[in-house]
């Protein structure tokens, strides 16, 4: 049984249904709530509409953006939410990158979802 | 014969012997092979070049057939091939020259450019060769097909990486938030386990297929060897799998400018490697450390089986593997690795059994 240390608004950016299902369900049953899109322009939407993001989980690559763009965004939009980046191709430049524009982490797919839930949690 | 025709005859042979001196200087300093045959393929003639080129004199080949210079399928094929030429005038080279293969005698073949002349001396009929070692230019167009090829690897791997790993991704999440819902210690949560250790498996399959087609580039720093070599010796010492397997590491060197993550991936790979030649995980690796020669000398000799002589040539080739269960890569990516650090790695079986693996790295000057 989880149990949640605080809850937090948590933003699942990917275009693959099965990841943001997968993220909503092990972050939502340890007592988070999560909003979710499948692309940036959505996700731009949702940080407009929402002041009180406390994390978001970003997609590297998405249909409408394939670089730290939107990275970016939330940085500006939402300076004070944790972003953490996810990736399937995590070459050490787009990390050390990611990581200079204010991304805590970089977690490579395919990830455990115990693991993701603890660093979610220790945010 | 007269004065004057004595000293007309004299002067003619004087300038036949200039001339000839003349030929044979062009023929013994020509950069090129030159090889004279008679009709029935025997070799009259065999200058210093095409001494160099075959590795025989010419004293060890004059009166042989010049399809000792031959490898499989042109040796057997030539004096037939002399025949119908007689017989039909029919050319294959004679009088048009191509790319052929040579044979030296240590056995080993190298590409040439043939030209073939023809000629009658005295009513005999003679072939004259003139070969053009290709060597150099066949290395290179190997290099750059190799270069091509892993550069169109690398350019799939990317493809491939995102477009495996995030379905995997999808599958694994997926298949993890299911296995959270069913009653523990049942069969199926079993299942779940094993679905998700095989989906765990294929990612490290793109993660290998990744690290050769698209290595990091090294950023280097001074690295001590012998600790390095200690170190990955002593994680594979904690394997369970691998407790059986004795790793003794000895010497020293002066520090080398490498990246020692990968350094370290590929001192795992061939150590990994040995471990599974010999007898399942069991059996005795000896690294040894050394310098000489501005270099640092890594010795990782096994007690295994050997590598049979056919196939030694064939270990580093990428997706070559002799195993039931692997990707062919480990050998494939440690060369690359050394290479990309201006280094060196070679295989060698010893006739008293085992193999040794040795790296070479240039050390800090």
């Amino acid at each position: 049984m989880h149990t949640a240390v605080r809850c937090l608004r948590v933003l699942v950016v990917d275009d693959e249904p099965l990841i943001r299902w997968s993220i909503a369900e092990t972050l939502g049953a340890a007592g988070h709530h999560v909003v979710e899109a499948a692309d940036a322009a959505s996700a731009r939407r949702l940080l407009d509409e929402t002041s009180d993001l406390d994390v978001a989980l970003l997609d590297l690559r998405l249909p409408d953006s394939n670089d730290l763009a939107l990275l970016a965004d939330v940085r500006r939009k939402a300076p004070n939410t944790s972003v953490i980046m996810m990736t399937a191709f995590g070459t050490p430049e787009i990390t050390a990158n990611a990581l200079r524009m204010g991304a805590l982490r970089v977690l490579n797919k395919p990830f455990n979802m115990h693991d993701l839930e603890t660093v979610v949690q220790s945010l | 014969m007269s004065d004057k025709q004595l000293e007309g005859r004299a002067s003619v042979e004087q300038r036949l012997r200039a001339s000839e001196g003349r030929w044979r200087a062009v023929v013994e300093s020509a950069v090129d092979g030159i090889i004279v045959i008679d009709e029935k393929g025997r070799i009259e003639a065999f200058n210093p070049a095409a001494e160099r080129l075959f590795g025989y004199s010419e004293q060890e080949v004059v009166g042989k057939n010049v399809n000792v210079l031959m490898p499989s399928p042109y040796h057997e094929e030539h004096d037939a091939y002399l025949d119908r030429y007689r017989s039909t005038g029919v050319r294959k080279i004679i009088g048009i020259g191509r790319e052929v293969t040579g044979r030296r005698r240590d056995g080993t073949t190298f590409p040439l450019r043939l030209s073939v002349g023809e000629t009658s001396l005295g009513g005999e009929r003679k072939f004259t060769g003139i070969l053009h070692d290709l060597s150099e230019r066949a290395a290179i167009e190997h290099q750059l097909r190799e270069q091509t090829a892993l550069a169109r690897l690398g350019e799939m791997a990317a493809v491939l990486a995102h477009e495996v790993k995030n379905p995997l991704a999808a599958v694994r999440g997926a298949i993890e938030v299911i296995g959270t819902r069913l009653p523990t210690g049942g069969r199926d949560a079993a299942v779940v386990k094993e679905i998700v250790s095989r989906i765990d498996s294929l990612n490290e399959l793109m993660k290998d297929l990744l690290l050769f087609a698209r290595p990091p580039d090294p950023k280097p720093r001074p690295v001590d060897i012998q600790p390095l070599v200690s170190s990955t010796a002593q994680l594979l010492r904690e394997d369970p799998a691998l407790n059986a397997l004795q790793i003794e590491v000895e010497g020293s060197s002066p520090p080398v400018l490498a990246d020692p993550g990968l350094l370290q991936i590929v001192f795992l790979n061939l150590m990994v490697n040995s471990a599974q030649a010999m007898r399942d995980g069991s059996g005795h690796i000896k690294v040894s450390v050394g310098a000489s020669a501005g270099k640092c000398r890594i010795d990782f000799q096994d007690d295994g089986p050997g590598i049979p002589p056919e196939i030694r040539d064939k270990v580093f080739a990428p997706f070559f593997t002799t195993k039931s269960r692997g990707t062919g890569l480990g050998l494939a990516t440690a060369r690359r690795l050394i290479e990309a650090h201006r280094g060196t790695i070679d295989v060698r079986c010893p006739p008293a059994g085992g193999t040794t693996v040795s790296i070479q790295l240039p050390v800090i000057s």
